[in-house]
């Protein structure tokens, strides 16, 4: 999958380290996480729930036209527990995100880390 | 849906889609007679049904379906308790072995069950929920939709979790990717893994810290 330069990075990163809490609700073999996805876009729903909170973001695809990801990220009360608040990333935001995509190759993708609006990056897992 | 109501969102920055449900309320819905938790698309309907396990005995089995537009979302539980009994009714020349494998089979079965009904399979492997055994098998079906199910046993009891979506959509990973078991007190359950002197992965229940009780049931989150 290719995606325009203008308005997204899309980059795979070999992470040396692969970061993700040992009290994960669950396995995370469908995705692939020795690799990283850097995209930007804009927020169009988040969901602070339990076991997981999720950011579906419109990134633009290399013909212009909007792909939808759902992007997994930690439970709502553990981000709030982190310091994350409702404030930090809303509906509208353009942020960008670095994430492990799905192995199947859908638009889905297991956070990592929310540069928000205001350019603080944190990690959303 | 109105065209005022259309533009004021639209001016918002907020694009309306069925595919993905933007008005779609997510609920942390737990279930205390099947022992789960799922975040669910609004309060489900409950259908009871029964579940003709790998050795042919005929299971008590509900399923919990929420449905979004053209978004399907359900979860079967199985009720493996009676199995032994069932099995000898069906056939007295049960052997010893069969509940057993009637058991520890059970999530192969589904997942087969599911294989069997075709399309492409782009994702089918292990899984764990709170470190709780299972399978996840991700479908590109025939009439275009996607299909994502999650398939976990405890004790007597199987999941089968189902999500389909039309392809457009993403894909339904919430929904999938959200169970969780509950003990008869109402405990959500969760493991640790650690080898044990032969090397073998074991596991300990470790505290969560979150009880559901009441009707309908709540959350209370108790000091770990």
């Amino acid at each position: 999958m290719t995606l325009s330069r203008n308005n997204v990075v899309f980059a795979f990163v070999a992470v040396i380290f692969m970061v993700f809490p040992a009290a994960a609700h669950h396995s995370h073999q469908n995705f692939i996480r020795a690799e990283y996805l850097v995209m930007q876009g804009t927020v169009r729903e988040i969901h602070w729930l339990n076991p997981h909170s999720w950011v579906y973001l419109e990134v633009l695809g290399s013909n212009d036209e909007p792909d939808l990801w759902v992007l997994e990220g930690a439970a709502a009360r553990t981000l709030f527990r982190k310091g994350w608040t409702t404030e930090m990333v809303q509906v509208g935001d353009d942020i960008s995100v670095r994430c492990h995509p799905l192995k199947d190759g859908s638009p889905g993708c297991l956070l990592g880390y929310i540069t928000n609006q205001a350019g603080v990056e944190k990690e959303f897992d | 849906m109105d065209m005022r109501v259309s533009v004021l969102l639209a001016t918002l920055g907020i694009v309306f889609s069925p595919g993905i449900g933007l008005t779609q309320e997510w609920i942390e819905y737990a279930n205390l007679a099947d022992q789960f938790t799922i975040n669910f698309a609004g309060e489900p309907e409950i259908t009871e049904t029964t579940y003709l396990s790998e050795y042919r005995a005929l299971l008590p089995a509900r399923v919990y379906a929420a449905n979004y537009g053209p978004n399907r979302y359900s979860v079967t539980v199985v009720d493996y308790t009676d199995a032994e009994r069932l099995l000898r009714e069906r056939d007295s020349r049960t052997r010893g072995d069969d509940l057993p494998g009637d058991i520890l089979g059970a999530v192969d079965y589904a997942a087969w069950n599911i294989r069997k009904r075709g399309g492409e399979l782009t994702y089918d492997s292990w899984a764990a929920y709170d470190r709780i055994a299972g399978h996840q098998l991700h479908i590109t079906n025939d009439d275009q939709t996607r299909t994502y199910a999650g398939i976990f046993r405890h004790v007597r009891r199987v999941y089968i979790v189902e999500a389909t979506v039309p392809i457009s959509s993403p894909p339904p990973v919430l929904f999938q990717q959200s169970l969780g078991i509950l003990d008869g007190e109402g405990r959500r359950i969760r493991y640790e893994f650690y080898s044990d002197d032969n090397g073998e992965i074991q596991r300990n229940r470790v505290e969560t810290g979150e009880l559901w009780s009441g009707d309908p049931p709540s959350l209370t989150l108790l000091p770990r």
